[in-house]
């Protein structure tokens, strides 16, 4: 081993593992410039270890106003509300509770009237980018739509029809009969 | 005895009780005080770190292993929150030139004893402040709190690698400091 890479191995000579512990002893067995600097980062250690650790000032005399300092932020946290709750403090005012139950509600029957009248689901304009990933449903009626429309070159019904030949190929376990009947048709096109 | 009524204080107080608490907080202050001093340098900031602390340890004594002493939890409260103050860029700015006030030790049997504990301390803790926010925390916590490394690894949530790493550097240049200082203290003196 070199001096300067004996020289960190110094400075740790108290945190080494025992493989670095016996190369740097043998190093420093034969070594003067090495030992002078091994004593003198020892004296430092030494010097640093007059100090005492503040663990040592466990039990010392606190005093009693910063104790009550201390106290005083304690019980201030613990009554401060919480996060959550200061998000939802709003809802502690009455008229503010009823005004949000109220638009809740009305949203609830806005979308439960607009299901009913299926303007949510039969006219929502479906991506088709995603079809594997669609549900049953969409994909019992999208296939059928796609079935309909044949491989016509005619461009997005084409288009259409191309995503359903790659997504009745990847879809196998969980479509119902008419789906499978309409994927083996599909197929059968040889697409 | 002493160690008996922490324990009792200890479980009273992860059951919510404030007087139990206190009781912790009047045997630890000292502790926590003297650790932030010695890692910030200013009574003012030591007396805010404290209250932090303590403030955090209430926060989370619901999840306090009972198997870690509580001296190591506080080690590692309260070097986290040093070191975030450290970090800080309010810190950067007004670090210039801040004096050593740290409070006498207890177990000084004279006036003279103290005042050289003192003075040790302020050159040393001076010189400390010009190493980095890690450097600084891991030479306090394994040089003068002499806590062994996987102690300290704990404490400061680092490597082993990392932590001998940085006390290599911070020893490197407080031993060039020490030297420095006392070479110019001979002089002085002859």
């Amino acid at each position: 081993m070199k001096c300067e890479h004996c020289k960190r191995m110094i400075y740790l000579y108290d945190v080494l593992d025992d493989r670095e512990k016996r190369k740097f002893n043998e190093h420093i067995s034969f070594c003067a410039a090495c030992q002078r600097e091994l004593e003198r980062v020892r004296e430092m250690k030494e010097y640093l270890n007059s100090i005492s650790p503040a663990r040592a000032f466990v039990s010392a005399p606190a005093n009693p106003a910063s104790v009550n300092q201390v106290m005083r932020g304690i019980i201030d946290v613990a009554s401060a509300p919480m996060f959550i709750q200061r998000c939802y403090a709003f809802l502690q005012v009455g008229p503010m509770r009823y005004a949000l139950a109220a638009v809740s509600a009305v949203m609830i029957m806005f979308f439960i009237s607009e299901f009913r009248r299926g303007s949510i689901t039969k006219n929502t304009p479906v991506d088709t980018r995603g079809t594997v990933a669609l549900t049953q449903d969409l994909f019992h009626r999208q296939s059928r739509r796609a079935l309909r429309e044949k491989p016509v070159a005619r461009g997005g019904t084409k288009s259409l029809f191309y995503e359903y030949v790659t997504a009745c190929r990847e879809k196998t376990d969980d479509t119902c009969a008419d789906c499978k009947n309409r994927c083996a048709k599909i197929k059968s096109y040889g697409i | 005895m002493h160690n008996l009524v922490t324990k009792e204080a200890l479980e009273k107080a992860v059951a919510g009780d404030h007087a139990a608490f206190r009781i912790l907080v009047e045997k630890y202050h000292a502790f926590v005080f003297r650790l932030s001093c010695r890692f910030l340098g200013d009574r003012g900031d030591a007396q805010d770190a404290t209250q932090e602390t303590f403030i955090r340890l209430w926060k989370d004594i619901h999840r306090y292993d009972s198997t870690v002493k509580l001296t190591t939890w506080l080690y590692k409260i309260t070097s986290n929150l040093c070191l975030d103050v450290l970090k800080s860029s309010r810190w950067k700015h007004h670090a210039t030139q801040r004096m050593m006030d740290l409070p006498d030790s207890p177990d000084s049997t004279s006036a003279d004893e103290a005042l050289l504990n003192e003075e040790l301390n302020n050159i040393v803790f001076k010189m400390a402040s010009t190493l980095t926010p890690k450097q600084k925390a891991v030479f306090i916590l394994r040089d003068v709190e002499g806590l062994a490394v996987p102690e300290v690894c704990a404490a400061l949530s680092m490597s082993a690698a990392n932590v001998k790493g940085n006390l290599y550097h911070a020893r490197l240049k407080m031993s060039t400091l020490l030297q420095k200082h006392y070479q110019q203290t001979d002089q002085y003196e002859m």
